[in-house]
């Protein structure tokens, strides 16, 4: 939301702006890269995103440094409109003060500026400039990283959607997401694929497979990103009551031209403080042109109706007076609304993405409509992909640890910024082989847990963060063991260790093998009962080879169990 | 209506529904799309850089600071 609330309440104000414009250079820096999860280019750049995160107040923010690289203010929230504008004047005078390198100058932090001061960071004893130019030939990684890109063969659908005010008109707030809203999503290439096959298995009037309306209804919404009725990154309950789409040849006239429309329903809700309802009743029309497999263009515009309830609560000030939004950032403001919506969609071919000859291959299966399995929440599908370090996520882990408002905040912060991160990763690992995907994930799982490690570190409490190895450790199990720390602390002796090694190496071979079986079947959940069952047996050899002492204390180390539905 | 019409809609299994815009050419459609968007948008109005180092060789030249906005997401063209 961070993002979303500064632009709304910061970045679109005309004063703020025009200052900005006049007296500073703007830099835009994914959280990924300032918090050290994405790889940096180079040195030189590698070393301005370590400034970054060594002196940052959270994992988004604002930050001002000078002309050589140096770390002058961090701030994070204002405490109102005029104070966003003195922050500038600050920033202008330490720049002033500091304009490049001469000695160490320490950050200076404000979790509320200019009445929220944390303690400063010193710099480094010895800075240095940052250099102001990547090697010879080499481009920026974060130019490529900076906007949303559709991967090769999708068709790229770019979203605008607007509040209507009580006369049915278009509201004229297009700064605020509540009443205007752009958007991007990507429509894949199989997807498309089953279209044109649904198209073309009957005359007439066909319907659409229920994925093109799904994958339109989950980008329908007013409001910020945390508010999504379906799919929501921050998870809660989401439902498409209904989705249907139905297409028609125009006519002879305009070969591969299609009239579509369709109705959907959904809904959404998330309990609890920051949670929030959201319903979407819209109408659709347009049309579809299909060239080959492909779908190369699309146009659709929906209207309907939105209702909205975004509770985060409302904070107030001493005096009794709600907190202006600019001291909300982090959160975002409540939102309670219910109104007329119109939606429209205009998708391209991404560049590079020639269509096929149609018919060349099977569509793709789709499920049934409406007997589509849940998907897991992103918290939960992250636990499975990057490991049980990630299950500080969950709701219940977050139940357990008694972390503050505060520290949720934080969590769901990292957890929007890592599973975006780990989304784009997959895109652009997924059309590898597994012998060359594989080797990128694990050193993807070993960045992504280094990075949510370090963060971790520094939000928890000392009685949450054993607690949460507790968790960590009961999901691991006595594989846990192979690791040096949890050996040294049950004393392995080097004869254990050398057999603990070997029984793991073993584990990998059997698992790998019956991954090579369900891959050659077909069947991959096939594997999930034998896989649970090799487990089981491997940490039963591990456990052979404790001693009744290093029993006692493994059990010491687990700590009271907390089942997790994973 | 027949009862077997109303039924259906009841559970909502009705056919397919009655083409609305039936009359709308695809040129009327994207003009009508492209006019929810305003001419202007307020936070596209700050030229933001997005490599670092550019933004450095920038400040050197013009002897300014450097405001970072440091975010998830892509403010620039997405929902955030």
């Amino acid at each position: 939301v961070f993002a979303g609330a500064a632009r709304e309440a910061v970045f679109s104000r005309p004063e703020v702006i025009r200052r900005i414009n006049a007296e500073f250079v703007p830099l835009a820096v994914r959280a990924t890269m300032a918090n050290l999860i994405d790889p940096a280019g180079d040195e030189a750049e590698g070393r301005l995103y370590q400034r970054l995160k060594r002196t940052q107040v959270a994992p988004q923010g604002i930050c001002v440094l000078n002309s050589d690289g140096q770390v002058l203010d961090w701030v994070e929230t204002f405490e109102n409109d005029a104070s966003v504008l003195a922050f500038l004047d600050y920033a202008v005078q330490r720049f002033r003060e500091h304009p490049a390198v001469t000695a160490p100058v320490a950050a200076r932090r404000y979790m509320r500026y200019p009445t929220g001061r944390l303690p400063d960071v010193p710099d480094d004893p010895n800075p240095a400039a940052i250099a102001a130019n990547h090697p010879a030939g080499q481009p920026c990684p974060a130019l490529s990283r900076a906007h949303a890109a559709a991967p090769p063969g999708a068709l790229a659908a770019a979203l605008v959607g607007r509040s209507l005010d009580a006369g049915g008109q278009l509201s004229t707030d297009t700064v605020n997401q509540e009443h205007y809203v752009e958007d991007q999503f990507a429509i894949p290439a199989d997807l498309q694929r089953a279209v044109v096959a649904a198209v073309d298995a009957a005359s007439g009037r066909v319907r659409l497979p229920e994925g093109f309306g799904a994958l339109c209804a989950t980008y329908a919404f007013l409001g910020h990103i945390d508010v999504r009725p379906l799919d929501n990154p921050r998870g809660g309950s989401g439902e498409r009551k209904r989705c249907e789409f139905w297409a028609e040849p125009v006519g002879a006239a305009s070969p591969g031209l299609l009239r579509i429309e369709g109705q959907t329903e959904v809904t959404g809700d998330l309990a609890g403080a920051g949670g929030h309802h959201h319903q979407v009743q819209l109408a659709w029309e347009g049309f579809l042109t299909l060239d080959g497999n492909r779908i190369t263009r699309l146009l659709l515009a929906a209207r309907g109706t939105e209702a909205l309830k975004y509770d985060r609560g409302q904070p107030l000030t001493p005096a009794g007076q709600p907190l202006p939004e600019v001291a909300l950032l982090p959160g975002g403001r409540p939102v309670n609304q219910e109104c007329g919506v119109h939606y429209g969609i205009i998708g391209t071919p991404v560049p590079g993405s020639a269509p096929e000859a149609r018919a060349q291959e099977p569509p793709a299966a789709q499920p049934p409509a409406g007997n589509s399995p849940p998907a897991p929440e992103p918290a939960r599908q992250l636990v499975g992909m990057l490991g049980p370090q990630f299950s500080i996520f969950l709701p219940e882990v977050q139940k357990e640890l008694k972390l503050t408002a505060e520290q949720k905040q934080s969590l769901q912060e990292m957890l929007n910024g890592a599973g975006q991160g780990f989304a784009q990763f997959m895109q652009t690992v997924a059309p590898l082989p597994p012998d060359q995907r594989e080797p990128k994930l694990q050193q993807f799982r070993q960045e992504a847990n280094r990075a949510v490690g370090a963060a971790l570190g520094q939000l928890l409490k000392p009685e949450q963060h054993q607690r949460l190895r507790q968790i960590v450790l009961q999901q691991e199990g006595l594989f846990a063991v192979g690791n040096p720390e949890v050996g040294g602390e049950l004393k392995l002796t080097e004869d254990q260790q050398r057999r603990v090694t070997a029984l793991m190496e073993e584990t990998q071979k059997r698992f790998q093998a019956l991954q090579e079986k369900a891959q050659a079947a077909k069947d991959p959940a096939a594997i999930h009962q034998e896989a649970a069952r090799i487990r089981k047996e491997q940490e039963g050899k591990i456990e052979e080879l404790l001693t009744t002492t290093q029993r006692a204390r493994w059990k010491e180390m687990l700590g009271p169990p907390l089942p997790l539905k994973l | 209506m027949a009862t077997g019409a109303l039924v259906a809609l009841v559970l909502g299994v009705a056919g397919p529904p009655t083409p609305a815009g039936a009359g709308k050419t695809p040129e009327a459609l994207k003009a009508e799309i492209e006019a929810l968007k305003p001419a202007q948008q307020a936070w596209r109005a700050i030229p933001w850089k997005n490599c670092p180092l550019d933004a450095l060789k920038e400040a050197r030249a013009k002897r300014r600071p450097v405001l970072t906005w440091v975010f998830l997401g892509n403010p620039a063209d997405e929902r955030c």
